[in-house]
């Protein structure tokens, strides 16, 4: 029985060899290319290929171990061997320089990969070119990576840099001075190549970039047909594409809002704070506690992924809800940050024998600390006492740091209680109204802004 | 023979004031507004919530024939020819047209031209840099003594050109207003 491959969905193309063909599907690879015509004896031939390249593989000059990454965008390598020789322009027939090299694999049963990186020399290369589809050696071109795209992730703040190689030109750089343009604006394109992996294909149109050096950077904008992410090195699977190009075109800097030093564009638009609600905890052995954790985005409260951890499990473990449990006499600290973003808090723990640690924490919900126009939120507030609600009342005072008494109403009841309530009747940008929540055992102050009717620069 | 006087001689306008606009619009500007100065200088959209600059920080943001135009924010002419490079917002006040009524009294336009990068426009106060700054032109130009004679106006009663439209293109959008004061 024949062995079936298939290389693509049935299609309405049909292939008459002079024998009873089936679908374009079931065609068999081997017929395809022609393996099994005659008698040739094709593995006998790849073995001694194979064989003269083990022996002779090391006797050059020009064989070097190199690092290879291992998957695509792992950024994890394994050393290979490899020769290394020089690469010629096709069209001008000359040598390319140091940017350009042929690597020559030993083995000629590990295809090389178009995308893959390597490492040697203090570079980055990416491949750019493969040859091994039918081929008895395995080869590849590789491109010097010759700069990083940085930036910063809008909905995450998570840092990103990755190499890429970017052609040697600037194409058409040119001061435009339209009729109608009050000012000459800049001109001129970049034509890069990066890696697709899952780090590059959050680039999107119109995301700036900055080259150069920090005492001068040049701005360059994707343009809308700029990325090329659709080179599959399989037909129908679009997961195969490996390489990704840019088309940039200059674009303009931002010296306050970027990060001029680094080289990162929109880097003071992403702000992100993180606040865990209790300074430090204290418990007893067993003991559970839950942390909270208010994240902000450009001063609104919002939501991110928080990772949890604990310096030391042997005192207090932490899950990633952020319950902790106390587990031995001692000290540690617990470690929260947004998942990919550096930016952090920490909570000191002490775990204490006997039965008298008590944590007091007064919390409001919802935790947000806005108000849009036209909205009348309530807040709930609780005093918890080792992580259980307490009864205690609150009497709560409004302090309006200059917020116009005609923008809002404040209602809190005549006695104590658990309840307040804000009216936005208009907005207010200057400063947040301060809610303070007093009980026997603390204070708490809850800043409330007044926001108009759409929180003013979020993340869609 | 006999010479005649020039009857009159003084009192035909010499325009004194037209070469004193620009300044002493600029000037007048640094003492009138702040937000301003803070909208030109800051690009973050809570530039309008920055502190108060200084005299000596709003006089460097003044062009003054510097070999880099594109460095600054403020300017007496409409021609830069350098090219932009920043994100940023340029002020652009000037006298832009005169003419006379009659032989004493004539009318002086002045032109102001604010244009911001599309990307810094929009401000976390609900407004835009642009019209912001526009609205702030017009709170201390209109009605104020520049050294013509008579107040300066945003008013069709002054002059029928007196009037704020959208200018600039891509990526520097703006606005232009164009005052009138009488001269003599």
């Amino acid at each position: 029985m024949l062995t079936r491959e298939t290389i693509g969905p049935v299609g309405w193309i049909k292939i008459f060899l002079g024998c009873n063909m089936s679908d374009y599907k079931h065609m068999r690879a081997s017929i395809r290319a022609g393996a099994q015509k005659g008698s040739v004896p094709k593995s006998e031939y790849v073995n001694l290929f194979q064989h003269t390249l083990d022996e002779q593989f090391y006797n050059a000059s020009n064989w070097y171990q190199i690092l290879e990454e291992t998957e695509i965008g792992s950024k994890e390598y394994k050393p290979v061997d490899v020769r290394i020789s020089h690469v010629i322009n096709a069209e001008t027939g000359l040598k390319l320089g140091d940017d350009w090299k042929t690597l020559y694999f030993k083995s000629t049963e590990e295809p090389p990969m178009l995308g893959r990186i390597y490492t040697f020399d203090d570079n980055i290369w990416l491949t750019t070119n493969i040859e091994a589809e039918k081929n008895l050696t395995n080869t590849c071109t590789i491109r010097r990576c010759n700069n990083t795209l940085r930036w910063l992730d809008e909905g995450t703040g998570v840092y990103y840099e990755e190499p890429c190689a970017i052609e040697y030109l600037v194409k058409e750089p040119r001061d435009y001075a339209t009729q109608g343009s009050p000012f000459k604006t800049p001109g001129g394109f970049l034509h890069i190549e990066a890696q697709f992996n899952s780090r590059t294909n959050l680039i999107n149109e119109n995301q700036r970039f900055l080259f150069g050096n920090p005492g001068h950077w040049t701005g360059y904008r994707v343009l809308g047909t700029g990325l090329n992410d659709f080179r599959n090195t399989k037909t129908y699977d679009w997961r195969s594409t490996k390489l990704l190009t840019i088309d940039m075109i200059a674009d303009f800097v931002n010296n306050e809002l970027d990060d001029i030093v680094n080289g990162i564009a929109n880097a003071g638009i992403n702000l992100y704070t993180l606040n865990i609600v209790k300074n430090n905890i204290l418990g007893n052995p067993n003991n559970v506690v839950q942390m909270d954790a208010i994240v902000t985005y450009n001063g609104h409260t919002t939501t991110r992924n928080i990772i949890w951890q604990s310096s030391d499990t042997n005192v207090a473990t932490v899950d990633s809800n952020g319950i902790v449990l106390f587990k031995a006499i001692g000290e540690c600290t617990l470690i929260a940050h947004i998942e990919g973003n550096p930016t952090f808090d920490t909570c000191a723990v002490t775990c204490i024998e006997g039965n008298d640690a008590i944590v007091l924490e007064v919390k409001a919900n919802p935790s947000t600390n806005y108000i849009l126009e036209g909205e009348t939120k309530t807040f709930n507030v609780y005093l918890y006492a080792n992580n259980i609600q307490q009864d205690a009342k609150f009497e709560f005072t409004c302090i309006t740091n200059g917020v116009p008494l005609d923008n809002f109403t404040f209602t809190s009841g005549s006695v104590p209680g658990n309840q307040f309530t804000i009216e936005n009747k208009e907005k207010y940008i200057e400063a947040p109204l301060t809610i303070r929540a007093l009980t026997d055992a603390m204070v708490k102050h809850i800043d409330i802004y007044l926001r108009g009717a759409w929180i003013s620069g979020d993340v869609p | 023979m006999t010479e005649t006087q020039w009857i009159g001689l003084s009192a035909y306008n010499d325009f004194t004031q037209f070469s004193n606009m620009s300044y002493n619009c600029i000037s007048t500007l640094i003492t009138k507004s702040e937000l301003v100065w803070k909208l030109l200088r800051y690009t973050s959209s809570d530039a309008w919530n920055k502190p108060d600059l200084s005299i000596e920080e709003k006089g460097v943001m003044i062009y003054s024939g510097q070999e880099d135009s594109s460095k600054y924010n403020v300017f007496m002419d409409g021609k830069q020819p350098d090219v932009l490079m920043d994100e940023t917002t340029l002020l652009r006040i000037m006298p832009s047209y005169a003419y006379g009524i009659n032989r004493t009294v004539g009318v002086i336009r002045v032109t102001m031209e604010v244009f911001s990068h599309y990307k810094i426009n929009h401000l976390s106060n609900y407004k835009t840099r642009i019209d912001s700054i526009a609205q702030e032109l017009l709170r201390v130009f209109n009605g104020i003594d520049i050294g013509g004679v008579g107040l300066m106006t945003f008013s069709e009663m002054g002059d029928e050109s007196n009037r704020l439209f959208q200018a600039g293109q891509i990526p520097f959008g703006g606005k232009q207003l164009v005052f009138s004061t009488y001269s003599a």
